[in-house]
């Protein structure tokens, strides 16, 4: 079983993302609001890699950001794990997918996402409509990160593996 | 046929087994692999740290002459007043000291102070951090105090080889016992949720019923020794309201946070004397 060259442009990338973020949200921290743009790691190794590998990367994406966060280490992986299983299913439809469908897509996975997210870690603080009001907030400017961040991120990387010489080709299945 | 049918479901059954390997791999593991993927990006987040602190220097390079003759000389002043304050605490230590010894007291825990650089913020609805330049190459030791020229900023929770990370005052769930300033009897503070666009708030619980505070008359919040690690009345933030607990015996209000708190740039971990890790073998 051959490791796809394009899995590690691809990791390179999503490591390259995580900074970005981390950087952003560093200055963002003082207003009180949290770019989430977990959805950005899956789409493109949904569209371009085998499930395997792909459920791969984002298991070590996953892990990556949860390492320094008081969360159950593997918390965000297995929620990019199951995501880009359900993603695989549509492979050969994303495959001809152009950018602004790809970044509509990420606009809907990224919502769920932090929703999720929103649960699973609401503990006591479930039912406080500031809460829900942080996390609105969250979704929003999430929201209108990806589409600006999105478009650049996906470009980048169809870029980086043409460059590379790989192709934006799904996997042949045996 | 059956087989085509069968592997549609071949990615849900590769999922399902990443997953059960995941669930099985020991805690040990996992607890390594947890290390190893954050001292992976700890260089990374110090590098951007110090190019921060590069830039911070190229933009004092472009000040006039004047105007940094003019902060030296504010700086010498404030080190002027500060040296006389250094032996103004001195000789109040070897008060306290005298007095101890007269009336047999146990002697007040003794603090170091390190100071560490900010490297990075992350302030979500979840959780509120920040990472520190300094780690384990400094003995700093988990669950210590960590304070700011503004008062308390919040305590070590992990520490690694060359960096830790605090948990912030402000972060939800976090409780440490403090003082309403004028009283005796101790209080609890806990961090609570933050709303967007606002200044940092936690909240005050088991208030005595008589106290009274408002925005126009806010009572100060400061730390108390029966946390045990915080050294005693370092400013939390102020309580700018009080309303009667479900209990009835007891108040609850909300406490503002020092604005700054968001933006810290450097901070002092205070490390109990007697408690560091001894060296070597």
């Amino acid at each position: 079983m051959d490791l796809d060259p394009r899995w590690w442009l691809l990791l390179g990338s999503n490591i390259l993302l995580f900074w970005l973020t981390g950087m952003v949200n560093d200055a963002l921290g003082p207003l009180g609001i949290q770019l989430s743009l977990g959805a950005l790691y899956v789409i493109m190794p949904a569209v371009c890699l085998s499930h395997g590998w792909g459920v791969f990367l984002v298991f070590i994406t996953g892990l990556m950001i949860d390492a320094s966060l008081p969360v159950t280490f593997g918390f965000h992986a297995v929620i990019f794990a199951v995501a880009i299983t359900l993603l695989h299913g549509f492979q050969p439809k994303l495959a001809r997918a152009g950018l602004g469908q790809l970044i509509l897509l990420a606009l809907a996975f990224n919502t769920g996402f932090i929703l999720i997210e929103g649960f699973l870690l609401a503990d006591s603080l479930l039912g406080f409509g500031l809460y829900w009001l942080r996390l609105s907030t969250d979704i929003l400017v999430s929201s209108l990160a990806i589409g600006i961040a999105g478009w650049w991120f996906f470009a980048w990387e169809r870029w980086l593996l043409l460059a590379c010489g790989s192709s934006l080709a799904a996997p042949e299945k045996s | 046929m059956a087989l085509k049918r069968l592997s549609q479901f071949k990615p849900l059954a590769v999922l399902l087994v990443f997953l059960a390997a995941w669930w099985i791999m020991p805690v040990m593991v996992k607890r390594w692999l947890q290390t190893g993927f954050y001292e992976f990006q700890a260089p990374v987040i110090t590098a951007e740290s110090h190019i921060e602190d590069l830039q911070s220097y190229w933009t004092l390079r472009g000040q006039s002459k004047r105007d940094m003759i003019a902060a030296g000389r504010d700086l010498s002043r404030e080190n002027a007043r500060l040296t006389v304050q250094l032996q103004e605490n001195r000789s109040l230590a070897a008060e306290v000291e005298r007095l101890e010894s007269m009336l047999n007291l146990p002697s007040s825990p003794d603090f170091r102070y390190e100071v560490a650089r900010v490297a990075r913020r992350d302030l979500s609805a979840w959780w509120q951090q920040l990472i520190i330049r300094k780690g384990a190459n400094y003995d700093i030791p988990e669950g210590a105090a960590v304070v700011y020229k503004g008062g308390v900023v919040g305590r070590i929770r992990e520490v690694h080889a060359y960096t830790a990370v605090v948990e912030l005052v402000s972060s939800n769930g976090f409780r440490m016992a403090a003082n309403v300033v004028g009283e005796e009897r101790p209080v609890t503070y806990q961090g609570m949720l933050n709303p967007p666009f606002s200044l940092p708030v936690g909240e005050v619980l088991n208030v005595p019923a008589e106290i009274r505070a408002s925005h126009n008359q806010p009572l100060r919040l400061v730390s108390s020794r029966l946390g045990g690690i915080f050294p005693e009345g370092l400013t939390i933030g102020e309580i700018v309201d009080l309303t009667p607990g479900s209990d009835g015996f007891f108040r609850q209000g909300r406490v503002l946070l020092n604005p700054d708190l968001g933006s810290l740039r450097e901070v002092a971990v205070v490390i109990p004397i007697g408690e560091e890790p001894a060296d070597g073998p």
